[in-house]
């Protein structure tokens, strides 16, 4: 049963952080992304100096797919950070030590309690970061349909292969939060149950 | 340890590090607590006889009783179960 036990706990801890580095590929796509499609709308800015009122939403585009994405990385640099403590503890863990296996597991649930919130922020940034790309995506989709880029030109291909680049994130955006909902309702019920263990032991402590 | 625990997680922790005699000091820096914490929960765990304070080598020191032990096999069965259920969580 211990086997077990440890084996989940590690499968677990592999799929959090298996989660955690596929928002950091997501975020510095959003940057890549972001920075890709406003700087070449804001050439004539960067290379002539010339102003001009249309450059605006687009500089906006800028300041803000890069805030979010920054935050975005710090917020699960931190959850990593203290996620791999837990990690680095947990591969030196026998199957048969039951008090290790639950000393993992008390910082776990404690982790958990302390990064509840940060972790379903994480969720509505990914989710917003979708719909940012999915703006982003609009104009290079009426770009390719109005032929800025003709067929058959290098360019073309290009817009094409940047397009299902950004919807690809754009999605990675929208399933994302799907699968940190999965993670939290797990731990829900698990903080719910140790709640519950909280009353049982409370009394014993008083038996 | 970061994060936040219960009491009865940090109980646990408490009680499992003195199954061997230990300092006062030892017990708050291998539990995370400061002094001040550290002592009201060692008070507690005193005062249930969960822990017993001897003298050795002129040193004080706190070593787990057997009365701990219904509390700790509670705990253990309690807290392992929580990942014996399913479904798992997975990418």
């Amino acid at each position: 049963m211990e086997q077990t036990t440890l084996n989940r706990i590690k499968l677990e801890m592999q799929s959090f952080k298996g989660l955690i580095i596929t928002n950091f590929i997501g975020a510095a796509l959003t940057i890549a992304f972001s920075v890709a499609f406003a700087v070449l709308k804001l050439m004539p800015l960067l290379v002539e100096g010339i102003f001009e009122l249309q450059m605006i939403p687009y500089l906006a585009l800028v300041v803000v797919g890069f805030a979010v994405a920054i935050n975005w990385i710090t917020r699960g640099a931190e959850l990593l950070d203290g996620h791999d403590d837990i990690v680095t503890e947990l591969e030196e863990v026998s199957p048969e030590d039951d008090e290790a296996i639950i000393s993992i597991i008390v910082q776990s649930l404690a982790f958990y309690r302390e990064n509840q919130p940060k972790i379903r922020q994480l969720g509505m940034l990914v989710r917003v970061v979708g719909v940012f790309l999915l703006l982003t995506a609009v104009p290079q989709i009426q770009a390719l349909i109005v032929g800025e880029y003709p067929l058959g030109q290098l360019m073309a291909i290009g817009q094409v292969f940047g397009l299902l680049g950004t919807l690809a994130v754009a999605a990675l955006g929208f399933y994302a939060p799907t699968i940190i909902s999965r993670f939290t309702v797990k731990w829900d019920e698990r903080l719910s149950v140790s709640d519950a263990a909280g009353e049982k032991l409370d009394r014993i402590l008083e038996g | 340890m970061k994060g936040k625990r219960t009491q009865y997680e940090i109980y646990w922790e408490i009680l499992t590090y003195s199954r061997n005699p230990r300092t006062f000091t030892s017990i708050i820096h291998r539990c995370s607590l400061n002094s001040k914490i550290g002592q009201e929960h060692i008070s507690f765990l005193e005062d249930k006889g969960y822990l017993r304070r001897f003298e050795e080598d002129g040193q004080n020191l706190l070593r787990m009783t057997d009365d701990a032990k219904p509390f700790l096999d509670a705990f253990r069965e309690m807290y392992l179960e929580l990942f014996d259920r399913g479904p798992d969580f997975k990418l």
